[in-house]
């Protein structure tokens, strides 16, 4: 609340009367290229600027206005129950929705039952590794030429850490902007940003953390008070700005749940959040979110703005097990949609105030694919932002199989540059009476894999929309047995085993 | 026949697993989130809450003084709260209260009585039974939020003690300190009723609580009441 009986509150407008708007004057060269890459048409109604007597009618009555939005037409303003009646009175008023500023993700140091010796620098190689660095490395993609929008609690030390002074010495960041205080310094602050950050584009003489050590960047501080306080409206107006910078990709580690939310309203309708993020996504952006830490809480389920639509959300793995980690929230989005698309290490090196240090939470996992996604997009800048998404969905260590706590897995940089290497039959299924038996062929050897060889397994309702999943540890030729009569004929029974992935009907007469 | 009992009940007592795994690492059946009648936000919730307070304020005489911070308050029960609309809800309180008043030892003391002790405690057992009304502020999710309680609750004195201590007594006890417990003490009344004021942040609540109805019983009218007023503190556990 900002005064007695006031508060901040969004102002939608009905429409955007005709004005001048010169989208070479708006946009940043970068922006235009993207759209026209992509075959987008070079600004649509959501860019036009909101109208200037819209803005000062609404001054007018409720004072001094905060925030524009182009996306939402909107604007905020502090306003007490009688300004609000008379602004809905304005016949270009088409609603007025409260601003939220609540609690978002909170950063928690999470312990899991696997020990570590505190070696970052094994953690680093690792949390690459997983997602197949090397190969990138070897093609010498380092995300150059991509512009990558970063939006957290602040970055303070970016402007000086050993760990970025690659991205400084060439001149990579290209904007930056304080949406919390109205100024372009976002050098304070919390660390977490200058975390994320890290786990994209971290670099010095001793490791790599990230993936897109050659990208640009720019930087917006979105969060007051770092986590947990935060307002979507700097969100919403960070997007605007980013796509007006010419972003390709906005990562985001932000996310809001009960505060504000009902589990049943995240369906990317709902929230404002999500709703701008999938107008950027519409802009061709790719917008990729953490997923959540609120795995183990009563919450359970994903934030907004990773329930939207056509973004890439990102759940959470431990990077010693490939399997999801215990605070990772879960999907699917509240209308079924497969959530989390792909996942990533959330138990990362990241950089800290003296020296690299191992930190907790999808806040990690998320730049961690942020800086994948961008090699893919050098690697082929003709794909739009939706065939890169699908693309690294496919990428994904389970492809084809999903689940709501892994998606379709860890993407692979591999999968870009060399065809799947077909193995034998390593498993079978098979119906034995009323029973589904899953039969391993052949142990495999005691091999140290990447990812250990978990198998994986679900049963999907027709639609696709998963009844039950679950991950089970391979110590025997049978590891599965599944009783057909608890199953309805429709049920497909999906089954992932060490990169091959079968599935059956589960109707016994169809086998 | 036994045997085929037997058979029966194993078959409906321990039904076909829908699968026999190995180990399980994760599990889940997944259900599409829906709105529930029990929430913090819901139409209905109920939580435990754990507190602390301090009894305050100045007692009916001299001669019944307390030693505040010493004399402390302790509460452990169960909230259950109505949603009537998103800003008005309401609901009861059941309570199991300790209260230990820590009375000041002067020449002044007549509470229970002028004996002076090392230190000299009466302590109240009580269970309890509250009803509130609750203002919240503010749009929310699934959240308890901003709120304001103001309430009312009935007392019943399950125990009274009062409980004295001393050093240097009778050597004959081979002992240098002793403890001394007095029960049923028939000058306290075994019901009583108060007023009560909080506000809360989530889990979070500041709690004032006004005893209405005196201590000690009419039959003693000798016995002044001791402060009626606790500051608090309290947790929600959800």
């Amino acid at each position: 609340m900002h005064a007695r009986g006031k508060e901040k509150v969004w102002v939608v407008f009905t429409d955007k009367p005709s004005g001048y708007f010169d989208p070479a004057e708006y946009f940043d060269p970068h922006s235009l290229q993207r759209r026209v890459r992509q075959g987008l048409p070079v600004f649509d109604e959501a860019d036009l600027p909101v109208s200037v007597d819209y803005i000062r009618r609404v001054e007018e009555i409720a004072g001094r206005v905060e925030k524009v939005s182009r996306w939402l037409n909107a604007v905020t303003v502090y306003a007490g129950r009688k300004e609000q009646q008379a602004l809905h009175r304005l016949p270009f008023v088409a609603s007025i929705e409260p601003v939220l500023r609540v609690p978002a993700f909170s950063l928690k140091a999470y312990r899991q039952e696997v020990p570590w010796s505190g070696d970052e620098e094994v953690m680093a190689e690792l949390q690459l590794a997983l997602l197949d660095g090397d190969v990138f490395d070897s093609l010498g993609m380092d995300g150059r030429g991509v512009r990558i929008a970063v939006f957290d609690a602040g970055f303070p030390e970016v402007d000086k850490h050993s760990l970025f002074a690659h991205i400084r010495e060439e001149g990579r960041i290209v904007a930056t902007h304080d949406f919390v205080k109205g100024t372009d310094y976002v050098f304070s602050g919390n660390f977490h940003g200058t975390m994320v950050l890290s786990c994209i584009a971290g670099k010095n003489e001793e490791m790599t953390l990230g993936l897109a050590t050659g990208a640009e960047f720019i930087l917006a501080r979105t969060e007051q008070w770092g986590e947990p306080f935060s307002e979507e409206e700097n969100w919403v107006c960070a997007m605007e700005w980013a796509d007006r910078y010419g972003a390709d990709i906005i990562s985001s580690s932000l996310g809001y749940t009960f505060h504000r939310y009902f589990t049943d309203q995240m369906n990317g309708r709902v929230a404002m959040v999500s709703r701008a993020a999938s107008l950027a996504a519409r802009k061709g952006i790719l917008v990729v979110n953490a997923m959540g830490n609120a795995g183990a809480s009563r919450w359970e389920i994903l934030g907004a703005p990773a329930d939207a639509d056509s973004i890439l959300s990102v759940g959470g793995v431990d990077p010693f097990t490939g399997r999801h980690i215990a605070f990772s929230s879960f999907g699917p989005s509240a209308d079924g949609r497969l959530k989390p698309n792909v996942c990533a290490p959330a138990r990362a090196a990241v950089a800290g105030r003296r020296k690299v240090k191992t930190a907790y939470g999808t806040s990690f996992s998320t730049p961690l694919v942020t800086g994948f996604a961008a090699c893919v997009m050098q690697m082929h800048p003709e794909w739009n932002n939706m065939e890169l998404l699908h693309a690294m969905e496919r990428s994904g260590h389970l492809y084809p199989y999903y689940d709501y706590a892994h998606g379709y897995g860890i993407p692979q940089a591999s999968y870009f540059t060399k065809k799947k290497e077909v193995e034998g039959e390593l498993f079978t299924i098979s119906a034995d009476g009323e029973n589904l038996v899953v039969k391993i062929r052949g142990m495999p050897p005691d091999s140290a894999e990447k990812i250990p060889a978990y198998l994986y397994y679900h049963i999907a309702r027709p639609g696709g929309l998963l009844k039950k999943y679950a991950v089970i540890e391979v110590s025997d030729s049978i590891p599965l047995v599944i009783s057909a009569q608890r199953l309805n004929p429709d049920d497909i029974l999906r089954v992932y085993y060490r990169g091959q992935t079968r599935s059956l009907p589960a109707k016994i007469t169809d086998l | 026949m036994k045997p085929l009992i037997y058979a029966i009940l194993i078959i409906f007592l321990f039904p076909v697993p829908e699968a026999f795994p190995q180990e399980v690492l994760l599990e889940k059946e997944v259900e599409l989130p829906r709105r529930t009648d029990f929430g913090p936000n819901s139409r209905r919730f109920s939580h435990f809450y754990l507190g602390f307070g301090f009894p305050a304020g100045p007692s009916e005489f001299e001669g019944a003084g307390i030693r505040h911070i010493r004399s402390k308050e302790a509460v452990a029960g169960r909230r259950f709260k109505y949603k009537f609309t998103e800003i008005l809800a309401g609901g009861f309180d059941l309570e199991y209260r300790k209260t230990s008043f820590d009375l000041v030892q002067n020449a002044e003391k007549i509470f229970p009585n002028n004996r002076l002790h090392e230190k000299e405690l009466l302590i109240l057992h009580q269970a309890v039974a509250g009803l509130y009304f609750r203002i919240n502020s503010g749009e929310r999710g699934d959240y308890m939020g901003t709120f304001i309680d103001l309430g009312t609750d009935a007392v019943w004195l399950v125990e009274g003690k009062h409980v004295v201590y001393n050093t240097g007594i009778d050597p004959a006890y081979e002992a240098v300190r002793s403890k001394t417990v007095y029960k049923k003490l028939k000058y306290l009344n075994s019901f009583f009723y108060g007023a009560k004021a909080r506000v809360g942040w989530n889990r979070y609540l500041l709690t004032v609580h006004y005893r209405l109805s005196p201590l000690t019983g009419e039959d003693y009218p000798a016995y002044p009441d001791l402060p009626r007023w606790t500051f608090g503190l309290q947790v929600g556990i959800h």
